[in-house]
């Protein structure tokens, strides 16, 4: 019997269970070279066979190869060059800010999540999903520095490698998203899906701007916004000292009861600010609690975009 | 500012604990690890000035509230003049608090919370050590160790007299309580006793502490009486206290609730008492033992005297008026009035009863017999409250008959023409009691008429009481002379100039430079057209004023038909007295050495106007003439005051009369050769005139040889012409005239020198003469055109009037007072008037104050009549009679300079004897300050709660933004 390779926490069972019936469907039109679910700019259906591709539990079996099958026994679906497919990139934040933990999160075997953990779990559903659908998923980590960049694959073995990357990376360091965000928008050739996964703690303004920068180049832009309860409700009561995660040299010694109003009415103008300037660059802007578990968060919002 | 409960200050100690619960929050600050830093930081940049305020402001608020509560629990209170305001500690207090607290505040800003710290410790150092230093100043005050220096002021003011419950006067009262006092003080508690009256009896002045002493010394005390002078009292007590040795001082006093006593509206002097308080070591503390003024209560006194005649002579009877007052508060019936004089007794039943405040008056009619003083005695027989005030007396002077010498201008004229007739028969109706000096003569004024001629044969008129000259043309110098020295002495003289009189002579007539007539004729005016007539509102001797404000009197229809006019640009505008309609002057009065010269520019005669048939002549010529011709008005009724220093005779002299001498003053110096001349006094005496020949010896008590004389005097030629001095003598000698050398002989022989004289000019005269051996001769001779050579008379020499020798610090002697107890006076020389001096402290009542021999005969006119003393008497004071308590406004006026515990109870006035102390309290000022501060943090807590919205609990809109 196989051991599961660690990488595999970030996929429990449930989580496939539940993500199995679920599609990731892009909005937009996409430009991808094996025909799959999603739409292609391209006119007319030209029903050309590309190649084949080892069978997925999961992908649809209209396509499936059933002359190789009774041939060779083995699964394989068709591959059709109309198909197009999607080329999903998953930015996570791997800044320290994403260390926060708190303790109202979601559990996960007995463990409260962090928001990087929070992220991880995301991604890696997302990934597999995409796998899944054999769509091609890239993966980006970033502080701020490009830590790593896996360019969009559909190769199953894509999931393996996210997923590796997902575990071994510490998060840490300070957050500087804009530069990040305008580097990838020059990399990524093709338009594709931008799924950012962060708790955007920078200036908006300057994120926006990044944003548009997608925009320009026609992704479609996904934000999942994860913050943690605390910091959204600030429930502290006696002196604290305040430690920056990112800049451990940073420590606020502050009565929190004098700051609450001031900082709840910052971090809420925050918000406004993203989902004003987000939806006015049809961002997609997904406020994610880390509370509430992932699974279902992203459940609701993959049937919610369906509609 | 000080303390009651001292201990309780431990409280400020628990100022800490708002700031340690602070402390202890920051402490217990747990770490948490944040990623949304940024909003914190930008919130905390946002806020930081409003957080810090708020947390500052209720850190302080809190604190204050725990310190003054502390401070209330102190109950601090301000120690009678307590120099150290504590407007400064109390405010220097709370602003270390505050300080203090900011600093715990400020924990994140180590620069201001230096400073913070800085400020807390000064303030507390400085309040701390103010107050120490008060405490030091005042420190027995705490200790009850009772070592203080008391000063016992008893009351013994008339009021004191009256009686308590029990029956015996408060004055009794007073004194037992004193007693107590003293017998039950702690050991080291010295006392000086100071009797309180119109002057203060001060029996012990250094504070002893032998308390069987004071005991004693207390039991015997009489009461004086009077009126309490809290002034003087508390000087005095100050002056007790500096001679005492302890720290601590204390003034305790027994007195009425009387409010005449305190003169609280004297606030200069209360300012004196203040600071001669502060002088001492520490500010006594004064407490005061009150004893109640009735409600209810009855008094009448007798509260005036007054004769209807301000000049009683002999000649004929005088009212005296006695006033009875009801001094009391309730309505009450005098009863029998007695009045006594000489011997007789009279008495009136006709007082009714009479209401609160109301007076009523009597009068008794008197005629004296005899010249002296006389003393007239009043009283009530009703029992009231207070008996002292029930009788009064009253010394009356009886002025002998008044010699007048008349002088008449106009001797050969016709009765009517005359200028003086109707003078004298004013004077004295009879027309053959004119000539003649009967000592049986009913009449007050004698008047004596000469003419003219007679006049100029007059050497002296030391005799006369006052001369008249009626339209005198002119009279000889020596007559001039003899009577301008008269004047000087303190005769009268009354100049009528008429048309006859002579300008010149009237406006230079001078004696020693001086000139008599304060107004100088210039031409006789004649008005037939238009008569001039007396503006009644322009005059204003006080003799007249009298006569001229009785009604009908028709002193405005005088109409003057010829007057002088007169020159008054030299004269002082106060000295004229009376004026025409026309603004010009009519009478003017001066005052010329220790006699009075009136003169008028009109005479009072049927030649210049209708006066002589005016009703109201007789009595203006009579007051006229009472106004020079008195001798020196004493007023032997005094009061307290008055009494200390009073006058016996006014510008008489001493004993020795001053007054012109012809002649020179010499003095004779033992040797020359010196540098100062040493004076023999011995041989210091006046001399005739410069004609001396010693032969080889030298006059009596001086050297034979080597010895000098100075003559000096004033000159004054009667003719002006160029005069030759000849000085004739051996060794040398100097004339000086006026400071300018004449002549200067040098050696042996004779030397003459000329200088022009003016005639009756005085001039100062100096002759310097050295004898060095051999003969000794002087001789001063003069010459002019008109005078062949003589020795300058003696007649032209003059000296001034000698220096009054002062006699060297009084003569004693004593005074018989009341209950026959001898007071000690001492009769002092001042000038020309003579003056008794009080030794003994003065109390009210009759008195009886015997005259040493040698003022026997200036003094004797006013003895008693047939003893050899003179009275007087030392009235009460109405104001002790009325009971008019202190106003609470009254005693603020007080308490402003000297700060007074007043208490009804003798235990508290023990208990302060032991160092219980007292002050103004204010605790209760500072528990409004604690309230104030209560609603202050819950009012600053709760707006700070509400604008940190720290009660909801929020969450930021999120996931409703789903989309």
């Amino acid at each position: 019997m196989l051991e599961t390779p660690s990488y595999m926490k970030l996929l429990p069972t449930e989580t496939v269970a539940t993500l199995g019936r679920l599609e990731f469907l892009a909005k937009g039109i996409m430009e991808g070279t094996i025909s799959g679910r999603h739409r292609s700019p391209h006119k007319g259906f030209s029903v050309e066979f590309a190649e084949h591709r080892q069978y997925v539990p999961g992908d649809d079996l209209r396509n499936l190869d059933w002359r190789v099958l009774g041939r060779s026994d083995k699964y394989y679906i068709r591959q059709y060059v109309d198909e197009t497919n999607l080329r999903a990139t998953i930015l996570v934040d791997a800044s320290g800010s994403m260390k926060y933990r708190g303790e109202q999160s979601a559990v996960l075997d007995g463990k409260r999540l962090s928001k990087f953990e929070y992220a991880q779990h995301l991604a890696a559903a997302l990934t597999y999903l995409l796998i899944h659908q054999q769509d091609a998923v890239g993966l980006v980590t970033f502080d701020t520095e490009l830590r790593r960049y896996i360019p969009a694959k559909s190769k199953p073995s894509q999931i393996r490698q996210i997923l590796q990357e997902l575990e071994q990376t510490e998060p840490g360091g300070e957050t500087s998203i804009p530069p990040i965000f305008h580097d990838i928008a020059e990399r990524i050739h093709a338009r594709g899906v931008v799924v950012i996964i962060s708790d955007m703690f920078d200036s908006a303004e300057e994120i926006i701007k990044a944003l548009h920068h997608f925009k320009y180049r026609r992704h479609e832009v996904i934000v999942l916004h994860v913050m943690a309860e605390e910091e959204l409700t600030f429930p502290f009561n006696s002196f604290t000292r305040f430690k920056c995660l990112e800049n451990p040299e940073i420590a606020l010694p502050i009565d929190p009861k004098t700051l609450k109003a001031m900082y709840l009415d910052k971090v809420s103008s925050f918000l406004k600010t993203l989902e004003n300037d987000c939806g006015k660059l049809k961002i997609e802007y997904i406020p994610m609690s880390t509370a509430k578990p992932y699974d279902t968060a992203l459940a609701e919002y993959l049937t919610a975009r369906r509609l | 500012m000080l303390f009651f409960n001292i201990w309780f200050l431990l409280g400020l100690l628990m100022i800490s604990v708002p700031v340690i619960i602070h402390l202890l929050n920051r402490k217990s600050a747990k770490d948490v690890m944040w990623g949304a830093i940024q909003f914190l930081l930008d919130s905390i940049n946002s806020r930081r000035q409003k957080i810090l305020l708020e947390e500052i402001l209720l850190l302080v608020v809190r604190c204050m509230l725990v310190g003054l509560l502390a401070l209330v629990m102190a109950r601090p209170f301000i120690p009678s003049g307590s120099g150290l305001p504590w407007l400064v500690v109390l405010p220097l207090g709370l602003l270390g608090i505050a300080s203090f607290a900011a600093s715990f505040a400020l924990l994140d800003y180590p620069i201001w919370r230096k400073r913070m710290i800085a400020a807390a410790i000064a303030c507390a150092i400085l309040a701390s050590g103010l107050v120490g230093l008060q405490k030091w100043l005042n420190f027995s005050i705490f200790g009850s160790s009772g070592k203080r220096d008391v000063v016992l002021v008893i009351d013994g003011s008339t009021s004191m007299s009256r009686l308590n419950e029990s029956g015996i006067s408060y004055f009794e009262q007073a004194l037992q309580e004193a007693m107590e006092l003293v017998e039950e003080s702690p050991r080291g508690a010295a006392f000086s006793i100071i009797l309180g009256s119109d002057v203060p009896h001060v029996l012990e002045a250094a504070p002893i502490i032998e308390h069987r002493r004071l005991t004693e010394k207390l039991g015997m005390l009489q009461q004086p009486g009077g009126e309490l002078n809290m002034l003087d009292c508390l000087a005095a007590a100050s002056i007790c206290l500096s001679q005492g040795n302890n720290a601590s001082k204390q003034v305790v006093i027994f007195a009425d609730e009387q409010a005449c006593s305190w003169q609280s509206s004297s606030s200069s002097g209360w300012k004196m008492v203040n600071k001669a308080f502060k002088k001492l070591s520490t500010f006594p503390q004064v407490t005061w033992r009150t004893y109640a003024v009735p409600v209810n209560y009855r008094n009448v006194s007798v509260s005036d005297i007054s004769p209807s005649r301000d000049i009683i002579g002999a000649d004929r009877a005088v009212n005296f008026d006695v006033t009875i007052e009801n001094t009391g508060n309730e309505a009450i019936t005098p009863g029998i009035l007695f009045f006594e004089i000489d011997g007789k007794k009279m008495t009136d039943n006709t007082l009714g009863q009479l209401d609160v405040g109301e007076e009523a008056t009597v009068s008794f009619k008197h005629r004296f017999l005899d010249s002296g003083t006389h003393i007239a005695k009043a009283y009530l027989t009703t029992t009231d409250e207070l008996s002292a005030d029930n009788e009064r007396q009253y010394v009356v002077p009886v002025v002998n008959r008044l010699s007048v010498l008349v002088v008449e201008g106009r001797p050969g004229d016709n009765f009517i023409k005359k200028s003086a007739g109707f003078l004298t028969l004013a004077l004295l109706p009879n027309q053959e009691q004119i000539i003649s000096m009967d000592d049986s003569s009913e009449y007050l004024v004698q008047p004596v008429e000469i003419t003219s001629l007679q006049l100029s044969k007059i050497t002296d008129f030391s005799m006369y009481n006052a001369v008249i000259l009626a339209d005198v043309q002119r009279m000889p110098f020596s007559v001039s002379s003899a009577l301008a020295s008269f004047v000087k002495k303190g005769g009268g003289l009354l100049v009528l100039p008429g048309e006859k009189a002579e300008p010149k002579f009237y406006n230079e007539w001078k004696y020693n430079d001086e000139a008599l007539m304060p107004l100088k004729l210039v031409k006789w005016t004649k008005h037939y057209e238009e008569p001039l007539k007396p503006a009644l509102a322009t005059f204003r001797v006080e003799t007249l004023a009298r006569l001229l404000s009785e009604k009908d009197n028709d002193f405005t229809t005088w109409l003057i038909k010829g007057a002088w006019d007169v020159d008054d640009s030299a004269c002082d505008p106060n000295k004229i007295e009376g004026r025409y309609n026309s603004g010009r002057p009519l009478v003017a009065v001066e005052q010329f050495g220790n006699g009075k010269i009136i003169q008028l520019t009109t005479p009072l005669d049927a030649n210049a106007g209708n006066i002589v048939s005016r009703k109201i002549y007789v009595p203006l010529v009579h007051q006229i003439v009472y106004a020079l011709a008195m001798p020196s008005r004493t007023d032997l009724n005094l009061t307290s005051l008055t009494a200390e220093n009073f006058a016996l005779s006014v510008g008489l002299g001493g004993f020795e009369n001053s007054g012109l001498s012809h002649g020179l003053k010499s003095m004779f110096y033992k040797s020359h050769k010196e540098t100062k001349y040493s004076l023999l006094t011995k041989t210091s005496k006046s001399v005739k005139n410069i004609d001396f020949d010693w032969k080889n010896k030298g006059p009596k008590y001086a050297p034979v040889d080597t010895f000098a004389a100075v003559f000096e005097g004033i000159i004054t030629p009667t003719v002006s012409d160029e005069y030759e001095f000849i000085l004739e003598g051996d060794d040398r000698a100097v004339l000086w005239l006026d400071g300018r050398e004449i002549v200067n002989l040098k050696n042996s022989g004779t030397i003459s020198g000329k200088t022009k004289l003016v005639a009756n000019k005085a001039y100062k005269f100096r002759l310097k003469y050295e004898e060095d051996s051999g003969s000794a001769t002087i001789r001063l001779y003069w010459q002019t055109a008109n005078i062949p050579k003589e020795i300058v008379p003696q007649i032209y020499f003059s000296m001034p009037p000698k220096e009054q020798k002062n006699l060297p610090t009084g003569i004693k002697t004593f005074a018989i007072g009341p209950n026959e107890k001898k007071f000690q006076m001492s009769i002092n020389q001042q000038g020309t008037s003579l003056y008794a001096q009080m030794k003994t402290p003065p109390v009210p009542g009759a008195f009886k104050l015997e005259i040493p021999t040698m003022f026997a005969d200036t003094l004797s006119w006013l003895f008693e009549y047939k003893s050899d003393f003179i009275p007087f008497v030392i009235s009460l004071n109405k104001e002790e009679s009325l009971m008019s308590a202190l106003s609470d406004g009254e005693l603020a006026d007080v308490t402003k300079f000297v700060d007074i515990m007043s208490t009804s109870k003798l235990e508290d006035v023990k208990a302060s004897i032991e160092g219980k102390s007292f002050g103004k309290e204010i605790w209760r000022f500072l528990a409004v300050g604690v309230l104030f501060l209560v609603l202050a943090e819950i009012v600053l807590s709760r707006w700070i709660a509400v604008q940190r919205r720290t009660g909801k609990e929020e969450r930021v809109q999120f996931e409703e933004n789903a989309t």
